[in-house]
């Protein structure tokens, strides 16, 4: 007996199991040819990933299915690789899989307060947390003339990680006679020292790519992280012995942090909507969707309704189908939606899809986020720029996957579209955000730094952006300032 | 009273090196026997107490380990145009590669030297021709990775299985027929899987298999049709949804009809079989989508089937 409420929609598995080995029956009539890894994942692969991330079939069993279609495959056609590898389970079909029922119980908790709710439990090896440091330091110049400053953001740490988030750039050179602009970022060995005297040694974890606009968004670890009880750490050198102190006993800003319970949604229709999402971030980006896109698009909502995980009426198939026809995309469902049909986020994200406005400017805050979905956040301060912004989040028992699969398939080499948790975001203008990508440094098996890049760029008036983080039944809503720092 | 689910299918042999020599082994009224041990089970007895294991008794210990193996219905042949490229060399490649077992299967049940396919059918029928169908091999120097305990295990099943294939052709729809009548109630119910969580893989075996006979037979595409499984009494029902076809059978349809060969005879879609024997018996057939079924006589013309004199 289920110790948990129905969750509309959710298919049943059977169901689902059945239509996805007769998707790999008519697949084996046709006579396949499995070619190896690659980037173009075979019907029935994508079709497992799919059923799979939206929960209604295990990922164990959706993996003997495909296993078995390649055997089959390869048994007709001479190629033996599969009876090889058959009983090599890829890790990412060894996941337990999205649970539909894994709703965090959480009140709504205005303003913060104890756990559960509000600021996260004190202590606890894995909890991250993060510190404001908002300061510049300015780094020696190398040896060709250039000079480069780090924008320290915000310190984020757990007992056992710390990583100060930062945004780097090349600020200048000291002889109008230096060479071109290095094409890596400025880095100087720094450390940092704490009120005990004790030293840190900081490294790079994440050094990041330039943004095109000569930024780099990265992540500095220091070794070791801070003990608990210190006070305060001192950053540097920098150019001229500069050092910057980041207060680690100071009171943390207030940030207004809301959890609420929201109604259960099936995986299935947040696997929808997460499509949804890419499909606008996509456009948001101005990538062109492709007809392969497309093609793959249609093919999660006829599979989603086929195993019977969604029905063809339920809401989150007429708000992509809502969305698909705004974005000019045969996705097979039909003529238009009303407006009131879809997300507010995507009538937003339509509106300002291609916005070039976004400040050229960091904000530093910190903002630990309650449980939610049995994971832990911290958010340690974004950069924006004129066509989006940075993100920065220490994650603990939750790392991003399958991000881009829509995209790019999901192949042998590819992860299972991950739906136990979505991000969202809202400046204070009223525009909404979307992650249209992120980068993982992982530090642990269950703990790293996230880059999360935010689509359309942040309104040139926000003053303060909601970061929303929704699971299953249980939403967390963190309303960070936007206090523009250097770089403006 | 029904006949036996293996009523239709007639007896076949096949020889395979044992030893020193070259041994019979001969499937007939639904079991397997090596016709050189009649006394098969002592020798089982033995070779668990320490004995040598004849490669007969072997084979005759798999084919029992798999006869209610669904992997069987997963990659076993869907219809007589859907062949399987296993060969006895490909076992004994894929035996090296993994690594043998003790108490596996034997090393080299292959055919007798120059004994072409490695099967030959009962009745001195002309082995079926194997067209042009590649052969599988393992690729020289295909990386091994390290496996654990467990995948060793699933490896050797994995083989054994594909050494039942490679008994050759008409081993493999009895194999089938004998895997079905395990989970369709022919077996005594002491010895009946419980058929709930294996359901779907149930239903695709016998969509796999219905489609590709019943949707030419109704002019429509193989993935037209769809199938699930008939659990009340009676044969069930074919009659057209939409632009498909819909089909409910007793999964004993895999046994009873697709095994022997004959789910179309004389336009018709056989559903059941009512009575007799190899090479004649009487069954169900449906002219079209949604008719009633009619009686017919059907016999067997060497490898296929077709309306007995005075059937029309």
């Amino acid at each position: 007996v289920s110790d948990h409420p129905p969750v509309p929609g959710q298919g049943d598995p059977a169901t689902a199991e059945t239509y996805l080995r007769l998707v790999a029956e008519a697949e084996l009539r046709h006579g396949p040819v499995i070619s190896g890894p690659g980037p173009h994942p075979h019907r029935v692969w994508m079709a497992a990933a799919i059923l799979a991330a939206a929960g209604v079939v295990r990922p164990g069993v959706a993996w003997q299915i495909v296993s078995e279609f390649e055997i089959s495959a390869g048994l007709r056609n001479g190629n033996v690789r599969p009876i090889i590898s058959s009983v090599h389970r890829p890790h990412r079909f060894s996941q337990p899989g999205p649970s539909p029922y894994r709703a965090s119980q959480h009140g709504a908790s205005p303003g913060g307060g104890g756990a559960p709710g509000g600021r996260p439990a004190p202590g606890g090896p894995g909890v991250p947390t993060a510190a404001r440091v908002g300061a510049t330091l300015p780094l020696p110049a190398e040896r060709e003339g250039w000079y480069g400053e780090l924008c320290l953001l915000s310190l984020a740490r757990t007992e056992a990680q710390a990583a100060l988030a930062v945004a780097a750039r090349w600020a200048g050179q000291t002889r109008r006679t230096a060479g071109p602009r290095p094409q890596h970022a400025p880095f100087y060995q720094v450390g940092a020292v704490d009120d005990r005297g004790t030293s840190y040694r900081a490294s790079l974890w994440d050094m990041g790519v330039e943004d095109g606009r000569d930024w780099w968004d990265c992540h500095l670890a220091l070794d070791p992280a801070p003990a608990p009880g210190t006070r305060w750490l001192e950053i540097g050198p920098g150019a001229q012995g500069q050092r910057v102190r980041i207060d680690l006993a100071a009171r943390p800003e207030t940030v207004r942090i809301v959890t609420e319970p929201v109604p259960p949604v099936s995986a299935a229709a947040r696997l929808l909507d997460q499509v949804g999402d890419d499909l606008l971030s996509l456009e948001a980006t101005q990538q062109q969707a492709s007809g392969q896109l497309e093609a793959r698009t249609a093919q999660v909502v006829v599979d989603l309704i086929g195993s019977g995980a969604l029905r063809a009426d339920d809401p989150a198939v007429l708000r992509l189908a809502g969305l698909g026809w705004r974005l000019g995309l045969d996705l097979g469902l039909g003529g238009p939606v009303p407006a009131r049909a879809m997300p507010p986020a995507w009538i937003s994200v339509l509106a300002d899809a291609h916005a070039y406005d976004g400040p050229d400017a960091v904000a530093s805050f910190a903002a630990d986020l309650p449980e939610i979905g049995g994971s832990r956040f911290a958010l340690a301060g974004l950069r924006s720029a004129r066509n989006g912004a940075t993100l920065h989040v220490m994650a603990t028992g939750w790392e991003p996957h399958g991000q881009g699969w829509l995209l790019h398939g999901t192949g042998p080499s590819g992860d299972l579209p991950d739906q136990s948790l979505s991000w969202r975001a809202r400046d204070s203008t009223g525009r909404w955000h979307l992650v249209s990508g992120m980068s993982w440094g992982m530090a642990t098996q269950t703990q790293g730094m996230i880059k999360m890049y935010l689509t359309p760029p942040l309104h040139p008036e926000a003053t303060s952006l909601d970061v929303i983080v929704s699971g299953p039944g249980c939403r967390v809503q963190a309303t960070v300032p936007l206090d523009w720092g250097s770089g403006r | 009273v029904r006949p036996p689910w293996w009523a239709a299918l007639p007896a076949v042999e096949t020889r395979i090196r044992c030893g020193t020599g070259e041994h019979v082994l001969r499937w007939s009224q639904g079991r397997l026997d090596a016709a050189d041990h009649p006394d098969a089970e002592g020798e089982l007895v033995l070779a668990a107490l320490g004995g040598d294991k004849a490669e007969c008794v072997a084979m005759l210990e798999v084919w029992g380990a798999h006869a209610d193996d669904l992997d069987v219905l997963a990659l076993g042949p869907r219809s007589p145009a859907d062949e399987l490229a296993v060969t006895w060399e490909l076992v004994d490649q894929l035996r090296t590669a993994f690594g043998r077992r003790p108490g596996s299967a034997p090393t080299r049940p292959g055919p007798a030297p120059g004994g072409g396919a490695g099967t030959f059918p009962a009745l001195s029928r002309p082995a079926p021709s194997r067209g042009t169908r590649p052969a599988a091999r393992v690729v020289r120097g295909m990386p091994m990775r390290r496996v654990t305990p467990e995948q060793e295990r699933a490896q050797a099943r994995r083989t054994e299985l594909l050494s039942l294939f490679a008994l050759g052709r008409d081993f493999q729809p009895r194999l089938s027929a004998q895997v079905v009548s395990a989970w369709s109630g022919d077996e005594p119910p002491a010895g009946r899987p419980e058929p709930g969580p294996a359901r779907p893989a149930l239903v695709a075996a016998l969509t796999g298999r219905l489609a590709p006979a019943a949707g030419p037979w109704a002019g429509l595409d193989p993935d037209a049709v769809r199938a699930d499984l008939h659990d009340g009494p009676g044969w069930g029902s074919a009659e057209r949804d939409g632009p498909g076809l819909r089909a409910t059978l007793p999964l004993s349809w895999l046994a009873r009809v697709w095994a022997p060969g004959f789910p179309v005879v004389g336009g018709h879609l056989i559903v059941d079989v009512l009575a007799g024997s190899w090479p004649r018996v009487q069954v169900l057939g449906l002219p079209a989508p949604g008719a009633g079924p009619a009686v017919l006589s059907i016999q067997a013309d060497g490898e296929h089937w077709s309306l007995a004199r005075g059937e029309s």
